[in-house]
């Protein structure tokens, strides 16, 4: 895969900016239309941040900060410590995509506790997870694309 | 319908010209409701099945009494009788409230194992470790196999008047010879070919599962479906070559929408008659019997436990990661019979099952007996370490 050439401008992570940004980059991504529609609310949690995404057929939007009790709306939550997020989307930086031991996939399989979940134990939203994988990878794939700072 | 002969016309024109009668279009108006408009969803949705499900469109009856092509809503004519066919018409039998959208979602989602998965990865393994993945790939080109032949033999006794599900596991049938063929194409890439087949019991299993779709469904896809599930994932992680963990990881989708199919079927079908929870603890307790057997077959673990240790030298290390999977297998077994409202958590424990739970792998290599002396010194054990 040729080197996409990233943004100027650095934009913080964990923040609303940040997923508007990667999600503009991702509606654009024929690899991402090409994997099909999607339909998940997500939450992406790093310790105090939770961020909120709508995945809407082949939008992404909706993305808004949200509370800790809100988590319950959501299809389901990826949540990784500060430390984690910070190391994955700098191994995506390094590489141009995840590499093996960084993907989603990994990550929740290797992990002692998955990384994704319900929060109310509801097996069929977590299982959205798996059913979305491949778009979700190139969402984060694509942070390779900003200059991220932590 | 009979339509009159033109040359029998009465009727003149102002020259007296003799006109044709107009053709009898009385079925122009044959239909329950006019005016029924479906629209696109936004977001490049397009006209999805849900949207179609309006006015008596969305009208989705307990029980469709024709056995025979009429799709729900139209309008039936006598000439059309019965083909005898068809015969699971209750909507407990088959319904999932999410049928309509995995089969937007499965046709959306499509791709093609010829050109989405880089094929020339997939070399340069070791001898031992290419027959490992090759063996693999044959028992789960056998399982594809029998998903899609399976569920091909079922959907003609499935009642048209449930089209969304029949269109549902039209695209199952698809993802199942999906996996068939993409593991063959694995199996035939290096030179190893095609190995052993499965040992065959929960093939039959699946086969044979007459007593309904439901049963078949609970046998396929609540519990060979997690072990393929469990296999699927840890490939896709482990898998000893780019290739074969994208191979892997491009069909866990797939599997997971037949996954959400058969447990909102199953609730569904437990939430209209409750008598029906027993049944299928039967019936998932006779395919576990099955299930179990096949366990006791060492091939299938033996090529995994050289995948994951890297050859045959490290087996005993990969061994360990079997376990892990074994064990993987069972949380996403329990976890998928907790969500279809049939909980097996405490006869999974207590039964042979809980050998893999205690942190022995099963897989034809220990004796009942010995596992069970293996369990018990486990415990012995446990208990010493307690009363220290």
């Amino acid at each position: 895969m040729a080197a996409k050439a990233s943004t100027a401008k650095r934009i913080k992570f964990p923040s609303v900016g940040w997923y508007e940004e990667v999600a503009s980059i991702t509606v654009a991504d024929q690899q991402y239309q090409k994997y099909g529609r999607l339909n998940a609310i997500v939450a992406f949690k790093s310790e105090d941040s939770i961020i909120q995404v709508n995945f809407d057929v082949l939008n992404i939007h909706e993305i808004k900060e949200i509370e800790e009790d809100e988590m319950r709306d959501c299809d389901f939550i990826i949540e990784l410590e500060a430390d984690q997020w910070k190391d994955m989307l700098k191994d995506i930086k390094k590489n141009n995509g995840a590499s093996l031991d960084w993907t989603l996939n990994t990550l929740d399989l290797k992990y002692d506790e998955p990384i994704h979940r319900n929060e109310l134990e509801d097996g069929f939203k977590a299982d959205l997870f798996f059913r979305y994988i491949p778009s979700l990878q190139v969402f984060f794939d694509n942070a390779s694309q900003i200059t991220t700072r932590f | 319908m009979v339509q009159k002969d033109s040359n029998t016309s009465s009727k003149a024109d102002y020259e007296d010209n003799a006109l044709p009668d107009l053709p009898d279009l009385s079925w122009m108006d044959k239909t329950f409701q006019w005016g029924t408009k479906a629209l696109p969803e936004k977001n490049g949705g397009g006209l999805t099945l849900d949207a179609l499900n309006i006015g008596i469109y969305g009208d989705i009856p307990e029980h469709y009494p024709y056995r025979n092509r009429l799709p729900r809503g139209a309008v039936p004519v006598p000439s059309a009788g019965s083909i005898g066919g068809y015969y699971v018409q209750d909507k407990y039998e088959q319904w999932a409230d999410s049928a309509p959208h995995l089969y937007e979602e499965g046709i959306s989602r499509r791709w093609s194992t010829a050109t989405d998965i880089p094929w020339d990865t997939g070399r340069g393994l070791s001898e031992d470790v290419e027959i490992a993945i090759a063996q693999v790939a044959t028992e789960l080109s056998n399982w594809g196999s029998v998903e899609s032949e399976v569920v091909s033999a079922w959907l003609q006794n499935l009642s048209p008047g449930y089209h969304e599900v029949k269109y549902f596991l039209s695209t199952a049938v698809y993802d199942s010879a999906r996996v068939e063929e993409g593991y063959r194409k694995r199996a035939l890439l290096n030179g190893a070919g095609m190995m052993l087949e499965s040992p065959g019991r929960m093939n039959r299993a699946c086969l044979e599962t007459y007593s309904g779709w439901s049963q078949t469904v609970l046998t396929m896809w609540l519990l060979r479906g997690s072990l393929m599930t469990a296999i699927v994932r840890y490939l896709s992680v482990y898998g000893p070559t780019e290739a074969d963990r994208e191979l892997a990881f491009r069909i866990l989708p797939d599997i997971m929408r037949k996954s959400a199919y058969a447990c909102d079927h199953i609730r569904f079908a437990i939430s209209k008659k409750s008598e029906l929870t027993d049944v299928f603890q039967g019936t998932l307790q006779l395919a576990e019997f099955a299930q179990l057997s096949d366990f006791n077959d060492p091939v299938l673990w033996e090529a995994l436990a050289i995948i994951f240790g890297g050859g045959v030298q490290n087996m005993e290390l990969g061994m360990g990661r079997v376990l892990e999977l074994q064990q993987h297998f069972l949380s996403v077994y329990l976890g998928r019979c907790k969500q279809a409202n049939v909980d097996r958590t405490a006869q999974v424990a207590n039964g042979p099952w809980g050998a893999i739970l205690a942190g022995i792998p099963i897989t034809g290599h220990t004796s009942a007996d010995e596992m069970r002396a293996m369990i018990e010194e486990m415990r012995e054990r446990a208990r010493d370490e307690s009363a220290r």
